[in-house]
């Protein structure tokens, strides 16, 4: 499932799991770039949603 | 303070270039930084490079007048490179800067300090501190300011045993402090020994600026002493820099601490905002925030300095697990 595909708090499971992909393979481009599309899919979806009150 | 005039250009431009009131400043003195410097502009930029990352520490350490200028020379160079950048403790100052020039810039802690006049132990908030700082004079501590340089094998023999203690974890670098080296001259080290055997140092760095006095730096004690020995030797060393009329004392930037929605800046990243907050929650075994903020909650302090940390571009995950790497974490 593509990133953007997933719910909010899957996108939030999924980038912490994909800084410790990061942090096991700090040299894998393949993974940096799949982790930073992690987070600006949920930077994306934070911004969507409204400011909570 | 007995700093003075020097030659080394980037304690001078730590000492000259205050603005941004950074209190981990001297950290840009450690040995193993790399530095930055334009021909027609005055201070420095200090960094590591690691992996495809160059880490900066701090924001340019420059005149306002020459700042940008030479923050955009900095970038370039690295990105002339095919490297990214991403900046750490970086203070509100210079936070706002970064944001405007179009970085993505996050809150990523807190730095404590407590003003020293006025304060004391007294009272029933230090009762369980003073109760502990008794117990280790009663077991025999001895407090002493010492020359790094005439106690070398003590605080090898600390080191030594502080790291055998950490079950094969890496002494951390870069946004922590050192001991020895060409800097070593301005820092200040107050050792507890216990029957004369060494069992806990700790370091203190010159802070600059509006808030100057010293920063409560590396520490380290052998594994199994008495308790309270950390907490006794930071409450002699309050006592000989209240004496000297000391302003200040910081006890320095922990990751994830001090988070507040207030705090961020135009264009900050919320998913990253979000993994700050459960890095404080959840994190200890990237870092452990917590414990580290119990220490310093001890003292009460009454100064709470946000920290952050700049993406060149969006927020990065990469960016981010290479301040850690650039400290040695892995």
């Amino acid at each position: 499932m593509l990133p953007h595909e997933l719910g909010t708090e899957a996108l939030r499971q999924s980038m912490v799991e994909s800084l410790m992909r990061v942090i096991g393979l700090p040299d894998d481009e393949d993974t940096a770039r799949e982790a930073d599309d992690v987070l600006q899919s949920l930077d994306a979806r934070l911004r969507a949603e409204p400011t909570a009150a | 303070m007995s700093v003075t005039a020097t030659d080394n250009p980037v304690l001078r431009a730590v000492m000259t270039h205050t603005r941004a009131e950074n209190p981990s400043s001297f950290l840009a003195l450690n040995t193993g930084n790399d530095v930055f410097t334009a021909p027609d502009a005055d201070g420095v930029i200090v960094y590591r490079r690691t992996g495809r990352y160059v880490v900066q520490f701090g924001g340019p350490f420059t005149a306002p007048e020459s700042y940008e200028a030479l923050l955009d020379r900095f970038a370039g160079h690295v990105r002339a490179q095919g490297l990214r950048l991403v900046a750490v403790q970086l203070q509100r100052a210079d936070a706002d800067v970064y944001a405007r020039r179009g970085y993505t810039v996050n809150q990523i802690g807190a730095s404590w300090a407590v003003r020293l006049p006025g304060f004391s132990l007294r009272g029933t908030r230090f009762m369980q501190l003073r109760n502990k700082i008794s117990r280790a004079y009663r077991n025999g501590l001895r407090i002493q300011e010492v020359a790094a340089d005439e106690r070398h094998d003590a605080l090898a023999a600390i080191d030594d045993a502080w790291l055998g203690s950490k079950n094969g974890a890496r002494p951390l670098e870069f946004l922590v402090g050192q001991v020895g080296g060409e800097a070593q001259r301005y820092r200040r080290l107050f050792m507890g020994s216990v029957d004369g055997d060494p069992v806990a140092y700790i370091s203190y760095s010159p802070v600059f600026g509006a808030r100057s006095g010293w920063m409560h730096d590396l520490s380290r004690r052998v594994p199994g002493g008495s308790p309270g020995l950390m907490e006794a030797i930071n409450a002699h060393a309050i006592e000989v820099f209240g004496a000297e009329g000391v302003e200040w004392l910081h006890f320095g930037f922990t990751p994830f601490t001090g988070l507040d929605e207030g705090h961020e800046v135009p264009g900050y990243s919320p998913a990253f905002q979000w993994l700050m907050h459960h890095l404080w929650a959840e994190g200890a075994a990237l870092y452990p925030a917590r414990t580290q903020l119990a220490y310093k909650q001890k003292w009460a302090p009454d100064t709470l300095i946000p920290e952050y940390v700049a993406f060149d571009g969006p927020a990065s995950l990469a960016g981010f697990a290479h301040i850690f790497r650039a400290c040695n974490a892995f």
